[in-house]
This record gives C-alpha cells, structure tokens and sequence, in this order.
C-alpha cells in the first residue's frame, strides 16, 4: 500500500511539475512578451531578433539613412532627425505604449521593450516616395514582379518575405496603393 | 486503515496543489487590474436587465452605475482586453447559466480577429471563466501556438514558475481580493487629450472573417432563443481606426436581422463627449467622465427601445446600488485627486462597502 501511495504522488507530483517541458517560457505575472497593442504585433526582445538567421531584410531608406526594421527607432531618429508628430498607443492592459511617428510621407510604427521604443513597421503614404528599388504609390501594379520577382497576388496584396521582414504591395484598381515594411521576425519569433 | 491512510494523503497533496496553485495564480491587484474583471462576476447579484459582452470597448467606455442612477438599469460588463468574438460567444453562454438578461450589448470591434492573438489576452479573459463546457470550448477555440487547454483548467501548469516573481500582492490576496471593476467598468479618471488621429493603415481584404461572423450569428441566435434583445454598438473611440467598409458589413447584418446598431462614432457629439477632456489615452479608450457621458446617451436610447423599468423604485435593488455608488464614487474621488496632485490615479481597487 506504501508503495502503491508513493507512486501514486510520483505520477501527480510529474504531472505538474513536468508539465513545463516544450512549454513556451513562463508568463511572468501575466503577459508572455507580448505588450503590444490591438492594432499592432506582438513585441520581442531585439537580441531574439538579430538570432533569426540568413539575409538581410527589406529597408526602406529616408534621406540616406535606413530604416532598419527591429533596431531601436532613436538610433534612426539621431540620424535622420526627430519625427514632426508621434502618436503614442497604450497597449490595452499591459504595460508599455506603441507609437507611430510621422515623418513627411511615411510613417513609423514602434513597439516597445523595456522602455525602449523599436521598429514595427515603415507606411509609406505619398507618391513622392519610393522603395530604394523605385516602387511608388499609384505605379502599376503589374509593374512590381519586374522589380522584385515574380509572386502571386492574394487579396489584392503582393507580399514579398525576406531575413525576417515582409514587404507588403496593396494594389487597387491595378494599381499600388499602399507600401508596408513589416518586422515579420517579431511574429514568427513570438510563435 | 491503510485506505484511510491513503485517502489523507491524496487529500494532503490535493491541498498543496490547490494551494499552491493559488499562490501562484497572478491576482491582478496591481498593474493589470483588467484581468480580475471576469471572474467578479460570480459572486455578484445576477439580476441585470442588460449585459454587455466585448472587449476594452465595453469595460472602459460604458459605466453601469450611471446606468442605474440615471434610469434605472440594473447592468453587468463581461469584458476583457482583447476579447475574441468566440470568447465573447462563450462568456455570454456563461451568462445564460446564471441569468436571462432583456438586452445583450455586443462591441462589434472583435470582429477585426479572425483568429487567436496571444496567450498574454487569453489569460485575461479566460482565467477568470469558472470551469463549464463554455469555458472548454472558449479555451478549445482560443489556443494560440505553444498552448496547452489544461493549462486553463489548471493554471498552476502555466504559472508554476512564477514562485520565481512572487510578490507581497500574492500573499495579501491569497485568501481573498479587493474588486476592480464597478459592475465589470474599470475606471480612470486620468486626463490625456487627443491631439491625432491616425488614418487608417490601408487593408488587402476589408470582409471580416468567416469565423467572426459565424460566432456574430451565434450570439444572436442564443439571444433569440432566451428571448433576449441583441444589439450591436460601436464605441466612440479613435483608434484603433474603424472602416467604412467594416461599417457598411455590420449595417447590413443589423438590417438583415432587424437589430439595433448604433455606432457612437457618429454620435460623439449628440453624446457630448470631449476628446478634449474626457479621454485618458489619446482617444484610444474614454476616462470616466466620458463614460458617464456616453453612458446617459445610451440609457435613454436602451429605455426608449427596451422600455427597461426603473429599478431604483425596488427597495433591494436601491440598496445594493446605494453601496456600489458608494464605492463607485469614492474610488472616482479618490482616482481624481491623486490625478490632480502626482499627475497619475494609483486607487484601482476597493473592499465592497
């Protein structure tokens, strides 16, 4: 009977004590790394982002000075100058605020970490800009395959994956309507 | 006696379990107060004439105490950060087991989700659910990658390692906790004028997803089955952006199913609100005073629809109302005083009167 009871707790006590293997990380209180808001993706730590291996991502360039999808948005703002207007997002619940800083013509969606402010996204949102491979807003649609290879549109969007980094082509009408870098790192590193 | 043996020490380790598991659950008494909303519920009067379901958009905007003091009406928030429209399904079935409400007020935003966001969400709106088929399916329904349902059941799975982070709070609030929410509103009386407003981020597809609308017509087939009103709102908020083409989806599903829809977006001024002065973010969620505003709007809206009966004649309602404005009142002091003096509200929780 002895036995049978210390087995008995050995099985319960690994039940849950062992319950953590191929679990993801503790939650800590409650929110798993994840601070962001409803409208934006969830955050990561930077060095987690610079462990995603192969080529380079997708850049957008202001000015001379690239927009480096997942690196801190002030070693940008030191460079390129600071932004006209920032909109500042409390996440819902959890600590921490995500911004969008307006620059002329595009603008910059950030995440926060620890107080540090890092880059989600680049939105270009007037035709006097281009991708550094010469895509604008309003150009023909069926032009962007030339540019940057072949791929198949889906639901009016011609998305293009590279080093952890989307680049996202919404057409209308045939032609490009909104241009979105994206730190696709940060979802797939989150999962 | 040796299965009596046996039987105490099952008992024992039961006991150390739970209790452990209690321990180690986060409480919510500081920080993320949102995450104790759901499961105040339980131990509440479940008398309310209208619940509403969603997420931030019902808990943050909507005050249920103006509600009674104004007409009358008997109210109860099931919210939580993030809601999913499934998880809004499954606490409304949750509901039902206790309660058969007139009205059920829906905050259409959820259904920008198609699928699971993050655990970090799911936690706040699921852990508080008390174990129940509906509480099964929600979790089933709302598994993020990496995610375990027993986990739901049993948090100390999720949480063990939190012994790791344990604070004075978890040994405070081990027994028992204060309340956040004032009929599931969670107040702030902060201050944070809007001084932008983003344009909306273009969108590839504008048709919400298949699963939102199939949990969209699940609530309104359980409602009409309970004989309940269902009504659809959109909260007066700025951002996240709400599309034309996303109203027009829900217009026309109102339409289809003769239900009330009324978007607030078009009403910020009939309701009086100030973006000025009555939000506390920027226009992302309103404080308390432009929850009261927004709140006056809409109880005469639900009274002259419903015709919902003013339950501040009713000796018991009046007096179990008399102690929650109590509280609801002294927290909204207390929040604006200390707003006033440090330029932050740190009183988001109180003992029941």
């Amino acid at each position: 009977m002895k036995k049978h009871t210390i087995i008995t707790i050995a099985i319960l006590a690994a039940a849950v004590f062992g319950a953590c293997d191929g679990e993801p990380a503790a939650p800590g209180v409650l929110a798993p790394g994840n601070t962001a808001s409803e409208a934006s993706a969830p955050a990561m730590s930077v060095d987690e982002a610079s462990a995603v291996p192969g080529e380079a991502g997708f850049e957008f360039i202001y000015k001379g000075n690239a927009i480096v999808l997942g690196s801190k948005a002030d070693d940008f703002i030191a460079k390129a100058g600071a932004p006209k207007d920032v909109f500042e997002a409390p996440s819902c619940a959890f600590e921490g605020i995500d911004k969008i800083l307006y620059y002329p013509g595009f603008i910059i969606n950030t995440y926060p970490i620890d107080g540090t402010d890092y880059i989600l996204s680049v939105v270009l949102g007037d035709d006097s800009l281009t991708t550094p491979e010469g895509v604008y807003l309003g150009m023909g649609a069926d032009e962007i395959p030339d540019v940057y290879g072949p791929v198949s549109e889906k639901e009016n969007a011609l998305i293009y994956k590279k080093g952890g980094t989307t680049l996202t082509f919404i057409t209308e009408n045939g032609a490009v309507a909104d241009i979105t870098y994206y730190y696709e790192a940060a979802i797939s590193v989150q999962e | 006696m040796k299965i009596y043996r046996f039987a105490l020490i099952l008992a024992g380790f039961a006991a150390l379990f739970f209790g452990l598991q209690r321990l180690l659950t986060p409480k919510y008494m500081s920080g993320v107060y949102d995450g104790a909303l759901i499961a105040e519920y339980y131990s509440e009067t479940k008398n309310h004439e209208v619940i509403f379901i969603g997420d931030c958009e019902v808990y943050e905007n909507f005050s249920p105490m103006t509600l009674f003091g104004e007409y009358g009406i008997t109210s109860y928030i099931r919210g939580g950060a993030q809601q999913l429209i499934w998880q809004s399904y499954y606490l409304l079935e949750d509901t039902l087991r206790y309660e058969t409400p007139e009205v059920v007020v829906f905050n259409v935003l959820a259904m920008q989700y198609g699928e699971p966001q993050s655990e970090a969400y799911n936690r706040l709106n699921l852990d508080g659910m008390t174990l129940s088929a509906s509480k099964l399916n929600a979790v089933n329904a709302s598994l993020t990658k990496g995610e375990d349902a027993l986990s739901y059941i049993f948090p100390i799975l999720r949480y063990h390692e939190r012994w790791q982070e344990l604070t004075p709070d978890d040994l405070r609030y081990f027994v028992s906790r204060k309340s956040a929410g004032h009929n599931g509103y969670l107040m702030r009386n902060e201050v944070k004028p809007v001084t932008i407003i983003p344009d909306g981020a273009k969108l590839a597809n504008y048709d919400f997803a298949e699963v939102c609308r199939v949990y969209l017509d699940k609530m309104r087939v359980l409602c009409e089955e309970n004989g309940i009103d269902f009504v659809l709102v959109k909260a007066p908020t700025i951002y996240p952006h709400w599309y034309d083409e996303w109203e027009a989806q829900i217009e026309s599903y109102a339409e289809t199913h003769g239900l009330l829809y009324v978007n607030f977006l078009e009403h910020i001024d009939d309701a009086g609100i100030d973006f000025a002065a009555d939000t506390y973010d920027a226009g992302l969620h309103l404080n308390c005073s432009g929850a009261e505003k927004l709140s006056r709007y809409f109880g005469a809206i639900l009274t002259e629809k419903f015709g919902l009966s003013d339950k501040r004649s009713e000796p018991a309602a009046a007096a179990e109302y008399a102690a929650k404005l109590r509280d609801y009142e002294a927290m909204k002091t207390a929040q604006r005083s200390e707003f006033e003096t440090n330029g932050k509200a740190v009183t988001f929780t109180y003992s029941k009167s």
